[in-house]
């Protein structure tokens, strides 16, 4: 049985999020693709950047709070990937962000012409780096995605954070022309590190901002936040997601898209 | 290669200060002195695993030498006798295992990855520990380390060996130096020996994807001490 997501057929509703795994080279050194049906590599910005100062992790009671500020070594360096990502047997969606309207149309137009990229997620809510939190805006959000939307023929899902009203975030993407949103990225918070914050801790604010969004919004989702176990995946897939994001789990069990999609099959088929 | 193992606790008891977990894994494997393993924390609350270096290699038994700091060490003190944990790794560089007189510095739990590089060294091997006062040690396991070598102690209220810090009674008469302990520590080794030190931080992935453990190095880069570590030439980070 194959998963639509925006015409795309994904062998499980299961995508690694962008981050933890990186761009996939060293997992995917250890790991197969076994239970995922879609990756989206860690962001990826028109210059490279450094990412912030250490320390950048910080456990709390059920979460983890991060701030590793978008480090990644710029389009150019990420297009040597190419091996890698056609040699998955699963489709790989790109994860961009941009400082600028300028950068996101470049990123788009660069990303464009690479037929073993099936969409873009568009990073507007990194809760790490300065200046760049295009999600606190609506009109900010309508003008990135229609940026990227003018040069980049493919799927987008426009990446939010988590905010009060999410309609109000939510309809400027759709405006713009994305095709999907993923929800949410992490939320902001602050311990002896501020960052953002992922896991157990952060799930039921997300399922209450999917419940009030349910009988609003037709778009394609991509839920994220706190995905552990297959009634995780459920819960998200009957609010109405076409795919569910795993992050933080993977720190708890790198195999754990394999061990939920195995959970998973066994509530599908009662 | 890393790999999720399955643990299967042998001893898991106090030894002085510290703790001494004994798992079997049912395969024998290859590790590098200074390599870590990452062992889930089977508590929800608890999201990520946390990461012990490896005390000794005996077979198919993984041992590893923990002081209990927090939720996750105080939940892995309290699992017994065959309690299944899941283990991954073995992870990061490791040290490097050179000919000639080695001084292997431990300070406090640092002291952990030091006996298996020990054992592996073989030859010339002093190893120089050091802890806040003599409890921090029992006698079995100071026997364990000079089993293996020349042994010195040293306590900074002097109840047991000498009185003060390692890094006051290091000399010049090595080829190379290794050490672990707190960064204090490390930062104080002021010799002109090369010196490897291991880096304690906490970890996430644990395979370098993630960018979450990064150390800044003396020339203002950042390197993952999962990946490009944990062991580094001290000279690249103090």
């Amino acid at each position: 049985m194959g998963w639509d997501l925006c015409g795309i057929e994904l062998k499980t509703p299961l995508v690694a999020a962008s981050g933890p795994l990186g761009w996939g080279e060293e997992f995917f050194e250890i790991f197969s693709t076994k239970g995922l049906g879609l990756f989206i590599p860690k962001t990826v910005t028109f210059n490279p950047k450094i990412g912030n100062p250490p320390p950048r992790i910080e456990e709390t009671i059920g979460g983890l709070i991060n701030s590793i500020g978008l480090e990644n070594d710029g389009i150019y360096k990420w297009l040597k990937l190419e091996p890698l990502y056609r040699s998955l047997d699963i489709p790989v969606m790109a994860s961009i962000a941009g400082s600028t309207l300028d950068e996101i149309s470049r990123l788009g137009e660069i990303i464009n012409n690479l037929d073993y990229i099936v969409g873009i997620e568009l990073n507007l809510s990194c809760p790490n780096v300065k200046g760049e939190n295009w999600s606190n805006n609506p009109n900010s959000i309508f003008e990135a995605t229609e940026s990227l939307r003018k040069v980049y023929n493919k799927l987008i899902f426009v990446k939010l954070a988590p905010k009060d009203n999410p309609v109000l975030y939510i309809k400027p993407a759709i405006d713009g022309g994305t095709d999907g949103l993923t929800l949410f990225n992490t939320f902001p918070a602050s311990r002896t590190i501020n960052g953002g914050l992922s896991g157990y801790a952060i799930r039921p604010i997300y399922v209450r901002l999917l419940k009030e969004i349910k009988d609003k919004i037709n778009i394609p989702i991509m839920a994220s936040g706190g995905v552990f176990s297959a009634s995780d995946v459920l819960e998200y897939l009957n609010l109405g997601a076409s795919a569910v994001q795993i992050g933080t789990a993977f720190f708890k069990d790198p195999d754990i898209a394999e061990k939920i999609w195995n959970e998973l099959n066994v509530f599908l088929k009662s | 290669m890393p790999k999720i193992y399955k643990g299967n606790i042998i001893e898991n008891k106090p030894i002085g200060g510290l703790f001494l977990l004994t798992v079997s894994i049912e395969e024998e494997i290859s590790v590098n002195p200074g390599q870590f393993f990452l062992i889930r924390i089977d508590r929800e609350d608890i999201v990520l695993r946390r990461a012990f270096s490896i005390f000794d290699v005996n077979g198919d038994r993984l041992s590893f030498l923990y002081r209990v700091v927090g939720r996750g060490t105080k939940w892995l003190s309290e699992r017994r006798v065959g309690y299944t944990l899941n283990i991954f790794g073995p992870l990061g560089n490791g040290f490097s295992l050179c000919q000639g007189k080695s001084l292997l510095v431990g300070g406090g739990s640092g002291m952990a990855p030091l006996y298996y590089l020990g054992k592996r060294l073989r030859e010339g091997i002093k190893f120089l520990l050091g802890a806040q006062t003599k409890d921090f040690w029992d006698d079995d396991l100071l026997l364990k380390y000079s089993n293996v070598g020349e042994i010195e102690v040293i306590t900074e209220d002097g109840s047991l060996g000498k009185k003060g810090l390692v890094t006051e009674y290091i000399d010049t008469g090595y080829d190379r130096i290794y050490a672990c302990g707190p960064v204090e520590m490390l930062k104080n080794i002021r010799v002109d020996i090369p010196t490897e030190i291991s880096l304690e931080t906490i970890i996430a992935c644990g395979f370098g994807a993630c960018r979450g453990c990064v150390v800044e190095t003396k020339n203002g880069e950042y390197k993952r001490v999962c990946k490009d570590g944990p062991v580094f030439d001290l000279k690249e980070i103090f």
